[in-house]
């Protein structure tokens, strides 16, 4: 019964997930894009989370982690590209 | 009873992910969506994580501390990234009544420490801004 409410919440997260994907489309400013890009990838570690704790395995949370740390890496590197046109400096 | 604490922190989870997606959605310029997008979302992850250390096994809750501690020291990078890059690029606050406090508005001139060259940007010492523009009024 609790792993309803687990998957419940994935389903959930799946929609939120493809709303994120519509506001990286109508985004207003390429900052505003890359924004949403990041709040996209938070919200796919939590659907991951999501899915681990309904199947207890505990594997999707080893992509939850490299997604985690390649995100921060992503957001770096596509605002400095933006903003100074090269990686770097 | 674990388990129903761990439904409710699930619940918790979703309605501020929730929120925070909503305040993206809402917000006028990149400046207020950064509060929905870093601290609305990331909250919602954090809550997510924590509800699942109610599974009882090790791997999982080992690596959600994990993700846990790289979410915090990450989160606060990329926002301040972005906000930092909209700010030297001027990007305009379409918030209604928004009062710049950077000096970007000013009729005479910018603010002074915005006119370090980007790529000579790591020794032009800004020194904290400086007391001598017209901010500072609290």
């Amino acid at each position: 019964m609790h792993e309803a409410v687990f998957y419940a919440a994935a389903l959930w997260m799946t929609g939120l997930l493809v709303v994120s994907v519509g506001l990286v489309i109508r985004a207003r400013s390429s900052l505003s894009r890359v924004l949403a890009l990041d709040m996209l990838i938070l919200i796919l570690i939590a659907l991951l989370v999501l899915l681990s704790d309904a199947n207890r395995v505990s594997y999707y949370l080893d992509a939850a982690l490299v997604l985690a740390l390649l995100s921060v890496v992503a957001t770096i590197g596509a605002v400095r590209y933006h903003g100074e046109g090269k990686l770097f400096s | 009873m674990s388990a129903w604490i761990a439904d409710a922190l699930v619940l918790l989870g979703v309605v501020v992910m929730t929120i925070g997606v909503y305040g993206v959605f809402r917000m006028p310029d990149v400046y207020t969506e950064l509060h929905a997008a870093s601290k609305a979302v990331f909250l919602g992850v954090a809550v997510l994580l924590v509800a699942s250390s109610a599974t009882g096994d090790a791997a999982i809750m080992a690596r959600a501390a994990l993700i846990g501690v790289f979410l915090v020291l990450t989160t606060p990078v990329s926002a301040h990234v972005i906000a930092l890059a909209a700010y030297r690029q001027r990007e305009r606050m379409e918030t209604p009544g928004a009062l710049d406090e950077s000096g970007h508005d000013l009729p005479h001139g910018r603010a002074p420490w915005l006119d370090t060259d980007p790529a000579t940007d790591g020794d032009a010492g800004d020194g904290g801004g400086g007391p001598d523009g017209p901010r500072g009024g609290r």
